[in-house]
Parts: structure tokens; sequence; C-alpha cells
């Protein structure tokens, strides 16, 4: 199917179907998901104009803005899109779930950190994000907003966004159909609000919470052109693939840490990893956001010394033991090359990117315990492991029947400091629709 | 020639479709003017080859005694050119008013990086930015926090050795560009062909098969305005000259090996190709001091023409027009205001496109990061403007003296709401459903601030300009341009 499909091109905009009726939402307040219907319609979706928009305003407690003077703060990596937690597409019609996307902030603090400069947050993700790389920036322009804090004048609250919501249907180059007789049968997109305390860093503040105002979705379609819509009508079935993002949770909490999963992907393109304490997320004394490297203590690194990827008992990736740096030289500060370079080749081929807020200054292997480990120049530490497995034909490889996907790390965590893991896997999928149901074969 | 033939010959006015084993040889020509004033220059181009795109005009201005006196931050050299067209014989094939104020919107999609590595030397364009690592207001310089971001200008390696001065912006470190940029140093820029005449992106002009004269005639700003420099206080903007010693064009024009270029006049001797030029529709819009006379808070419903074209983009802003002195302001004129903050509360901006008697949006658009957005989506490109500087918001709750953007406090500065600070608030419409306009043409509605704050502008005329992208056609019959809209 080719995304020059030729008809009429128009917008829409989609009001949420179960907010109140002040149009503010808030985790807090008992709205924890967000409902959108894109209903059934003989017209293609464009899936990369798709965008939600609004406004967010943060609060110290009931109603009272925060200020620069409170220690109150969201991820400087994300901005607005911390505050997504879940993104469900399912079909309108039958209700099959198409793609279901967890732990998106997770996956968000990585991804932007690897295909996005710093200067990129001060201009573009600032505008439709919030994003600003650095804490006290971060800070000052998006969390302490005073907009709309003064009745005079006021014209609305808070920070305005318009965000992409990165999927793997919705980033496709593919339109998606959404007629009930060759298409999916409209879309629901369903948003899990992230929970307050894991959004926001504020040690102090136990009341504090964030508030969506004036929610929206966006997008374009297309409506096929006469002739291309009789031959349409005749279609029974069809089909679309797209890459999609497959997220698992695991812990780890040992010097040989073993992660062992079953996929069940046949077509995986590129697997990354990040980590953090288990006791930071969801806990407001800390930046729940933070891609830091295994850690001790809030002040000893438990280094990562040696590396394998397996697949089914066998290496897959490099056929050698990766060790790193630190392995020979314990008080070295400096990250490890080919973890970095293995890291950033699961987002984008290394020798194709161009840009990336990993540098010395956000992958030195040092950790200052300063204000709970946020005290980091520009957007923090980006600490992660990753791998690419197809970077050539874009077919991917298979991990299905028992060939589980596996992880082995020698690191130096000695002490009972659990870390959460994140993974996340990057697959080709294939969505077929009848006019019946769907089937996603991935 | 059969049409076998024919589909051997690339098409060689379509930059990339020449085969990557095709060899060419690139001859140079450094043209001066056939007529220079102090406010026009015309060149005339040799009907040799194909007219390379990256051909450039350079230009700079005399080395005066001025000091801190620099071209505008957000356009560089181009703040010169007033207007500029290209024409054969008597055919204006391309032509855009406004340059300046035009080029101001095409500047913003320019990577910091790239305006720091490159264009400050090419073209004097400035806008880069950076963390300003100010642990808070007055404070000292941190390792780790950024109380606000400011524009990097290399001044920073200066004062490497009195970082206190730097990071509070203390003097000239923050806000004025290297020495060698100022206009005492009389230093040449240079402007590319497909920068002022945007077509030639894609489009490289067959100069051998054109039996007319092709040339390329420059409108100048007049010294008078002040428009042509920036300087840290009033003192000499209108006597600022180009020189005209130095002002030439290096035409390189492309040759094909063997017989590869008699094959496509032969195979062409009459050829259209589709082309798109800009088309500036301007309306004066007066802020007052009441709530009563002042556009502010009411809806402008503006007729931006269009009638019977097929219009791809519609590009827009309020210029700053009606400074009495725009030298003073570190954009010059050249910038697109967005309503001011009035108790730090920001001021929305809704719009919508009207034609062929639907809106181009389902509901009127009122969301800042929608509004940029829509220019992301018309444009095919990301603008690189930070939110404070394209719509105001993000400020924070710092006192006066330390806001958000360095500028704030220093002499080429936003005191008088002229500054960086909301100053290049563009929208932009994608007319997408495959339409040609009706005879009503465009209608663009729009609304700037609240309907009680007449103050979120300063109190004088500010000037809506809005350019409709039109497609139009241009025919090549056996060495005889012509041109007509599509």
């Amino acid at each position: 199917m080719s995304s020059n499909v030729n008809g009429r091109t128009h917008y829409l905009e989609i009001q949420p179907s179960n907010v109140k009726s002040n149009g503010k939402v808030s985790y807090r307040d008992g709205n924890p998901v967000i409902e959108f219907i894109i209903g059934e319609q003989n017209t293609y979706l464009l899936g990369q104009t798709l965008r939600l928009a609004g406004n967010i305003q943060v609060y110290k407690t009931d109603d009272t803005y925060a200020t620069t003077a409170d220690n109150i703060n969201v991820s400087p990596k994300l901005g607005m899109l911390g505050a997504i937690d879940q993104i469900v597409l399912s079909s309108q019609r039958n209700k099959s779930v198409i793609e279901h996307i967890r732990h998106f902030g997770r996956w968000a603090s990585s991804y932007y950190g690897n295909v996005a400069s710093k200067g990129e947050t001060l201009t573009h993700l600032n505008e439709t994000t919030g994003m600003m790389a650095n804490p006290l920036a971060q800070k000052i322009s998006f969390t302490a907003n005073q907009n709309g804090a003064s009745q005079t004048s006021a014209e609305y609250d808070g920070n305005s966004f318009c965000v992409p919501l990165t999927t793997g249907l919705l980033s496709s180059s593919d339109p998606v159909p959404l007629s009930a007789q060759w298409g999916i049968g409209g879309l629901n997109l369903a948003l899990h609000l992230t929970p307050d305390s894991q959004f926001l860093f504020a040690p102090t503040l136990g009341n504090a919470y964030y508030e969506l105002s004036n929610l929206k979705l966006i997008c374009e379609v297309v409506e096929p052109a006469v002739d291309e819509l009789s031959r349409l009508m005749s279609q029974s079935s069809g089909a679309m693939s797209y890459n999609a993002i497959t997220s698992y949770y695991t812990s780890i909490n040992s010097t040989f840490a073993t992660i062992n999963f079953n996929l069940a992907l046949s077509n995986v393109l590129s697997v990354f990893l990040n980590f953090i304490p288990s006791n930071y997320l969801n806990n407001l004394a800390y930046d729940g956001f933070q891609t830091t490297p295994l850690m001790n203590n809030a002040t000893e690194i438990a280094p990562i010394t040696q590396m394998v990827i397996t697949r089914g008992g066998q290496k897959i990736g490099f056929e050698y033991n990766l060790d790193a740096n630190v392995r020979d030289n314990a008080s070295s500060t400096i990250a490890d090359p080919q973890l970095v370079r293995f890291y950033m080749n699961a987002f984008n081929k290394f020798m194709d990117s161009k840009k990336s807020q990993l540098s010395p200054h956000t992958t030195f292997r040092k950790l200052n315990a300063t204000s709970a480990n946020t005290h980091y120049p520009e957007g923090g530490q980006y600490f992660g492991l990753g791998i690419a497995f197809d970077n050539v034909s874009g077919d991917g490889v298979a991990f299905q029947s028992g060939n589980n996907f596996g992880v082995n790390l020698e690191t130096g965590l000695t002490n009972d400091n659990p870390h959460a893991t994140f993974i996340f896997v990057r697959s080709k999928q294939t969505l077929a629709f009848t006019p019946n149901g769907l089937q996603v074969v991935s | 020639m059969s049409d076998d033939d024919r589909s051997k010959i690339p098409d060689l006015i379509k930059i990339g479709s020449t085969q990557s084993d095709m060899s060419m040889e690139v001859d140079s020509d450094i043209l001066d003017p056939v007529v220079s004033s102090d406010n026009f220059c015309r060149f005339v181009l040799n009907n040799k080859g194909f007219l390379h795109s990256f051909s450039a005009i350079s230009i700079g201005l005399k080395a005066t005694a001025a000091t801190e006196q620099f071209l505008p931050y957000g356009i560089g050299v181009m703040a010169l050119i007033e207007r500029c067209a290209l024409r054969v014989g008597q055919t204006t094939i391309a032509e855009i008013q406004d340059f300046g104020s035009y080029m101001a919107y095409r500047s913003v999609f320019n990577d910091t990086d790239t305006n720091i590595e490159r264009e400050t030397y090419l073209t004097s364009r400035g806008l880069a930015y950076d963390f300003n690592y100010l642990n808070g207001s007055g404070a000292k310089y941190s390792d780790v926090n950024a109380s606000n971001f400011y524009l990097k200008t290399r001044r920073e390696v200066d004062n490497i050795g009195d970082i206190p001065k730097l990071y509070t912006g203390d003097g000239e470190a923050n806000s004025l560009p290297l020495d060698e940029l100022e206009t005492s140093a009389g230093s040449e820029f240079r402007i590319q062909l497909s920068q002022l005449f945007p077509f030639l992106q894609t489009n490289q002009l067959p100069l051998f098969m054109i039996d007319q004269q092709v040339s390329i005639e420059l409108f100048f700003t007049p010294k008078a305005s002040k428009k042509r420099v920036i300087e840290s206080a009033d003192a000499s903007a209108d006597v600022a000259e180009i020189d005209f010693n130095n002002i030439r064009m290096i035409a390189d024009y492309i040759y094909y090996d063997g017989d590869i270029m008699e094959q496509y006049r032969n195979a062409n001797r009459v050829m259209s190709f589709n082309y798109v030029d800009y088309r500036l529709n301007k309306r004066t819009l007066i802020a007052t001091a009441s709530n009563t006379d002042t556009f502010v808070g009411k809806k402008q419903i503006l007729d931006v023409g269009g009638a019977g074209r097929i219009v791809s983009k519609v590009i827009s802003g309020l210029y700053e027009d009606g400074m009495t002195n725009p030298n003073v302001s570190v954009l010059n004129v050249f910038q697109a205001r967005c309503p001011k903050t009035i108790n730090n509360n920001n001021q929305r901006v809704i719009t919508n496109l009207r034609y062929n008697d639907h809106y181009l949006y389902p509901l009127d658009r009122d969301n800042y990061a929608i509004h940029f957005n829509d220019v992301i989506q018309s444009s095919g490109d990301v603008p690189h403007l930070p939110r404070q500087v394209y719509s105001n918001e993000g400020q924070g709750s710092l006192s006066a003296g330390a806001g958000f953007v360095a500028f704030n406090d220093q002499d080429i500065g936003e005191q008088d709401g002229t500054g960086l600070s909301g100053g290049l608030f563009f929208n932009c419409y994608r007319p997408n459903r495959n339409e040609r306009i009706n005879s009503r043409g465009l209608e663009l509605e729009i609304t700037y601030g609240g309907t009680t704050n007449f103050n979120a502008f300063e109190t004088r005329n500010y000037t809506h300009k809005t350019w409709l992208e039109i497609l139009r056609t241009a025919t090549l019959d056996n060495g005889t341009f012509s041109q007509d809209f599509a």
C-alpha cells in the first residue's frame, strides 16, 4: 500500500470521549485513562500526522501553581511525554487490540536521547513537548510556568503541547484504512496516564500533581478518489506492515544478572534496555525517568564488566564476550565505547546517526548524590544497553519456538539494590484485516 | 526522435535526476553588476550551460567606524535586499517582495549548530542557542544548573578567563557576535541564488537553450530606514552603505559531456516545468492604547488573494514594521511578533483559513504548540526555535533582569517588546484538499491576544504579511521563455 493515496486530504480534530465537564484531566482526580475514538469511515488515517495536543500544568498542592522556589520538577528528558504511561490502539468496530505500548515514558527517555540533539531539545522539542535538556531550565520553563496563575488576563493554564504518539502503527509511512469494509473499522486510542509519583520529582511536596486540559487529537485523513474507493469497496481483506515496539519488564540484583524472555516475535530488528534503581520508580523523592547505570548506592556505580547477548542459548549480535573497559581499569570514568555504540545502534544505524545527546557529559561513569541523583549537566545520565540484529534487510531475526532472548551481564552489583530493567523490542509486524476481524502477525 | 530515445536522456533541469556516473564540468564566471545604484543592481548571466543553483552573490557593507554594529541576527546579509527578481527577457520568472521578512521565516529552519558553524560566516545569520549555566538569578556559574539559555556567539571563548562576567551577561559577552562580523570589519557575505529564488532548489536553468537575456535584479533596503543593521544604541544605522566595489556574482555554469546537451536541446525544443513562486499580501494592523480601536483581541478576516490559483502553502506573520528605531532590536524589523505575556499569562492566537466555502481546520487553532506543529507539517521541516522565542511560553517565574532569554537585559533587547522573546512567531497553512482556489480567494482569519488585553502589543502599527506559495508553469519554446499560473 502506498502512502501516496490518490484523493482529498482533510483535517480531523477529535475530542476525548471520557473527560469531565470542565475539560480537565488528572490522574489524581480519577481520570487515569483518556480515550479517543476515530470512527470508522471510508478514509485513510495518515498516522504520522496524528498528534495529541492540549495544555499541562503542575501544581504543588490543590490548585496552587508550582514556582521556581519549590523543589519540584519533571524529567528533562521528556517534558510532557512523561505523562503518558501506556498507549493502547484497538479497532473501534471489534475491539481487537492492535498495539499496546507499556512504559512509554521509559521508552521515550532513552529514545529521544539517542535520536535528538541537545539543540533540538532547546528548540522544536521544547515547543512541542516542553522538554528542555537541563533540570533547572526544565523546572523554570515548564514545571514552574506561571501561565494562568494570575486570574487577571488569564486565557488558559500551563504549557501548550502537541506531541506525536510514537507507536509502530502510527509511525508507519503506510496510511491506516479506517473503513469497516476495507480497513480496521475505526481506531480507538486509549492513553493511560502516568501516576503523579512517577511523573513528578517532588521530594518535599507529597500532594503535588499535574493536570491536563483542552485535550484533543489532530490528524489528517485521505478520502480515496471515487474510482479507487469503488475498487476498495470490493476488497475483502488487506494488510499493512510496520515496526512495532514491544516492552518487557524485569529486575536484576546480582553480580551475574541473567535476563531471559520468550519474545515470541519473528522479525526482531533491535533491542535496548534501560535501568533504574527500583525504589526510584513511582516515588516523588526521585525522578523515575532517569536512565542510570547500575548503582550499589547513591555514590557508587556497579559497573557492567561483561555483556553477552544470546538467542536460544547461542551468542548473537557479536560472537564474543564483550568485556567493558572498566574490567581492566576499575577506576576508569569513561563510558565503554562498544557498549555506547551498540546502544546507539539499536535506534539508528550508528554510521548514519547524525545527532544524539550521548556525550562524555551524559555517559561518564560517576555519580552525584546531590538532589536524588538528578544533579547532572544537560539531560542527565543516558545509560543503556542495546543491540541491533538487522540493519540491512529490515526483516530482522526470529525469537520464537523456544529461541529465547537472553542478556548475561557481569556487574559490580554487590549491594542489595534491585534495579528495574525495561526492555524494548523493535520488530516488524503485520496487521491483517477483514470485515470479520483483525489479526496481528508478529 | 523516438520515445525510447527520449527516455534515455536524463531530465537535466531537475536537480538529482542526473546519473551519478555522468561527468560534468563547472565553469565559473565572476560577474559585476551591469547597473548599480544606491538602491538597485542588476546582473546579466551568460547564456551558456546550466545555471548552478548554488551560484552566489557576494555582498557586504562598507567598513565604517561604527562600533557594535552588525547585520540583523535572524537573517544576516539578507537584510540588505528588499526585493529580488529573476527575469528572462521581459518575463518575470520569480520575484519575492519584502525579501528580508520572507527570509526571517526561511531562516528558522536552519539548525542552530548550522547557524553557528556555517551561516555565521556565509550569511552572518547567528541564531544559535545554548544553556546558560548560571545557577539562578545573580548566582554563580554552575557546572550542572542552567537557569536560562542565551545566544551562542563564540564570545564565550573570549571570556573564558572571566566566567562570572560571561554568565551574568555583564557586558557584551552574551549578546554580540564576533568582532569580524562587525560592520567596522567590512566583511563580505554570500547569498545563494536558491535562497533568492527558492524554486532553484529543485530546478536549474538551461541557459544554453534560452535566447533571451537572463538577468537578476536586486532592490536594496533603503539605508535611511535603519533596517540594514543592528546596533547596541541608535547611532549610525541610517548611513550603512553597501560596498559596491565588492558586490559581484559568482556564476557557476554546468556542462555535461559528449552529445548529451545537444540531445537534450533537441529533445526539449518545447519544454514546460512547474515551480512555485511567492505572492505577498500586506495589511496594516494598528495597536492602540485602549481596547476599543486596537486590532488586539479582535478577529481579523484578511482577504489574502489566490483566486483562481493553486496554492500549496500560506505563510503569515505580524511584522514589526512600525518601530522608530528598529536598529536597536536584535532582529531589526525582521520579526513576526507573538502577543506579550500579561501578568505572566500568555495570550492566545486563534486562527483558521477559509477557502472554497470551507474552513481548512474543522475547529479554529488556538494552541501554540499546534500552531508550531502546523508550521512543521506545512513546511516539511522543523523550525529550530525555542518555545519562548516562538510563542513567549515557558518564561518561568524569575524576576526581571534574569528572564529566560539572556537578551532581556541586554542593550539589544526586549524592553519594548521587540527582542527575541516571542519574536519569530509564524503561522503556516497547507490547503490540502487538492482544490484550485475559487474566485473569492483565501480568507485568513486570525485573532491576536485576548479581548481585553490591548497591551499584549506595543502601541504602534504592525504589518500583517502573508505569502502565498503559488504553483506556476514555465515554458521554453525554441529559446523563448514564458510563464503562467498553473
